[in-house]
């Protein structure tokens, strides 16, 4: 998923919540292919819980969260347990490129729980695929 | 060689043979260093403390040839940090200095935990109200170094 115009506040969080809707659906490919179904369906949870809270963010700063797609194109096609390795690896590694982008125009209160999010889709990436990267992007 | 070099440690002697030459070159007179921006200050300080860490990798690397193979992979990682950073950085970028050349050869545990401290670090900084491209760049970094930690930390 690109990263949307981030220019303040509102467009990161909105961006955020797009990144949120976009790997919540990717995981449900994901897990229907996987071996390892609990794990991509925790990676979900792990989404949802973000979405809810960047929605939660959304309401107390008056802003109108982003709703979610019927479907997303998926940036890798799924077929079976390892091309959904790499779906899940992208995604994360996608993660990481819109929250390294909104980092400084989020509110101070909330941008060190998001650079732990950060962390946390750096290393899910790293666990998915067993590659390091210099950089990661959308 | 001179009483200097029996009676002081290498650095020491090193700076002041160092500092002698600046002050001859100058005729006496130190130029004042140009304003730099905290902004700018920190990206420099995180170049220093990279080109630490990669020499202290290499050398760990030279010591213990099992970890040569993925030491080189987070060096070449660290290297394309640095090169993005030194972006932001209006004024030359000092060479590493002899003080970075490590002692002792690090461990890997050590060079790990440090990717760790990075990545905190450099997010710290990245939320600090910084440009938005620099603050971009060092979250992407930060999310390298963490990947590095667990990398470095899977070999353990």
């Amino acid at each position: 998923m690109k990263i949307q115009s981030v220019v303040d506040t509102e467009s990161a969080i909105q961006d955020l919540i797009s990144s949120c809707h976009g790997a919540i659906y990717a995981y449900g490919m994901i897990a229907a292919h996987v071996t390892q179904v609990e794990r991509a369906l925790d990676a979900m949870a792990r989404y949802r819980i973000k979405r809810d809270e960047l929605i939660a963010l959304c309401v107390d700063l008056g802003i109108t969260p982003v709703p979610a797609r019927m479907a997303y194109e998926l940036s890798t096609p799924v077929r079976d347990d390892a091309t959904a390795k790499v779906l899940a690896s992208v995604i994360e590694e996608s993660a990481c490129a819109h929250w390294a982008a909104a980092l400084s125009y989020l509110p101070k209160n909330v941008a060190a729980s998001e650079s732990k999010f950060l962390q946390s889709c750096a290393l899910s990436s790293f666990k998915w695929s067993g590659i390091v990267k210099a950089f990661s992007s959308a | 060689m001179t009483r200097y070099q029996v009676n002081l440690p290498r650095r020491s002697f090193i700076a002041l043979v160092g500092g002698t030459g600046l002050l001859v070159a100058s005729g006496g007179k130190l130029q004042p260093e140009p304003e730099v921006s905290a902004e700018e200050l920190g990206v420099r300080v995180i170049i220093e403390e990279k080109s630490k860490f990669i020499m202290a990798a290499i050398a760990l690397a030279a010591a213990n040839p099992n970890y040569a193979s993925p030491l080189k992979i987070v060096v070449e990682h660290n290297e394309l940090h640095i090169a993005a950073l030194t972006k932001f950085a209006t004024l030359a970028i000092p060479e590493t200095s002899e003080s970075a050349i490590p002692e002792a050869v690090s461990s890997l545990p050590r060079l790990s935990a440090q990717c760790a401290e990075f990545s905190a670090s450099h997010l710290d900084f990245a939320c600090s109200g910084i440009t938005p491209e620099l603050s971009r760049t060092l979250g992407l970094i930060a999310g390298s170094e963490i990947m590095h930690h667990a990398f470095l930390n899977a070999l353990l």
